[in-house]
């Protein structure tokens, strides 16, 4: 009666593993990548003032985005204008005591033109404001993440 | 980052109903026969399995944990790709969780099967750290004895409701198939 009952599971294996399912991930992507290839970035932010978040931000828009280009200002060969604001709030003691950091980055980009491409917001909470705001860019990244069908 | 904590919960949730259904059964179970003694029938499985989708290699874990009737189980696993990404040489996509809550209203020591309802995410951390799919999944579950703690188990899903980036059923080049996920495992189980 065993023998039975493994030939039986074994032939729902040979049919489940013969009737593979198409299982898809994708991502559209915001904007029209092919159309602008090349951008420039600036950033400004309340947790630093050295230009740290805009390097940040072109750094990982190179890394995962769709752009072909990603520069800081200026960028003369831009198509596309990228203006991002982050701001990170005070800490604020979360139930076991330890600090929260909310952070909103509101971001425009604007083609050649001055026309508005694109625009919105992202918002993230970290222990620290240094991690707050790189959270919110990473978001702003996944905004503009490279489009994908896998 | 909130929408994992909320799966986090909800499976949580899930072992907590288990766990109190079962308890609840060995109390019953112990009334009946007039002890006075708790003998909660809750029983542990772990195993591995695959799942079958096109283009992809889907191995995992799992885990479950329950009682005669009610049982939660959990998935753990990592996505390859087994075709070629046009775009990018890559391979490795990222990971699959899931959680879910199942009733088996047929069994005896041999054979199982049942179904329920659970949450199926897929973090694609080798496309960005924080990208992501979700869906709610209805899955049956069905499982033959083959040794005395050693049992064969075979699944199948749908997804009625999912995140826009995630199609059970579609191909790459848009083409319909099935919208059904088998799977295919072995559970080491304490039943």
């Amino acid at each position: 009666m065993t023998g039975s009952w493994i030939r039986g599971m074994l032939v729902t294996c040979a049919a489940t593993s013969a009737g593979c399912a198409p299982l898809t991930f994708s991502e559209e992507g915001a904007i029209d990548f092919e159309r602008y290839s090349r951008v420039e970035v600036a950033v400004e932010s309340n947790a630093t003032t050295d230009g740290w978040a805009t390097r940040y931000l072109v750094e990982e828009l190179r890394a995962s985005s769709g752009f072909a280009q990603v520069d800081a200002v200026p960028s003369p060969s831009a198509d596309l204008f990228l203006d991002v604001t982050v701001f990170v709030g005070a800490g604020d003691d979360d139930d076991d005591g330890d600090a929260t950091y909310a952070s909103v980055a509101t971001f425009d980009a604007w083609d050649a033109q001055g026309r508005l491409v694109d625009s919105g917001s992202e918002s993230d909470e970290s222990s620290g404001p240094i991690e707050a705001a790189e959270d919110v860019l990473d978001e702003v990244v996944l905004h503009f993440i490279a489009p994908f069908r896998l | 980052m909130t929408r994992p904590l909320s799966l986090s919960m909800l499976v949580a949730a899930g072992i907590a109903l288990v766990a109190r259904s079962a308890i609840g059964q060995g109390a019953e179970a112990a009334s009946e026969t007039g002890t006075t003694r708790s003998t909660a029938r809750l029983h542990a499985g772990a195993g591995v399995h695959w799942l079958w989708a096109q283009g992809k290699a889907m191995p995992g874990m799992t885990l479950r944990l329950g009682g005669r009737w009610l049982a939660g189980e959990g998935e753990a696993g990592l996505i390859w790709l087994t075709e070629r990404d046009q775009d990018r040489d890559r391979r490795f996509l990222g990971g699959q969780l899931g959680a879910h809550l199942s009733v088996t209203p047929v069994a005896d020591h041999r054979f199982r099967l049942g179904g329920g309802l659970g949450g199926d995410f897929y973090p694609l951390f080798n496309i960005h750290g924080d990208e992501w799919q979700f869906a709610l999944a209805l899955r049956a579950r069905g499982d033959v004895r083959v040794a005395r703690k050693v049992w064969l188990f075979g699944t199948a899903r749908a997804y009625p409701l999912h995140s826009d980036g995630l199609e059970l059923g579609v191909n790459r080049s848009r083409g319909n198939g099935l919208p059904v996920l088998f799977g295919t495992g072995i559970e080491w189980s304490t039943e």
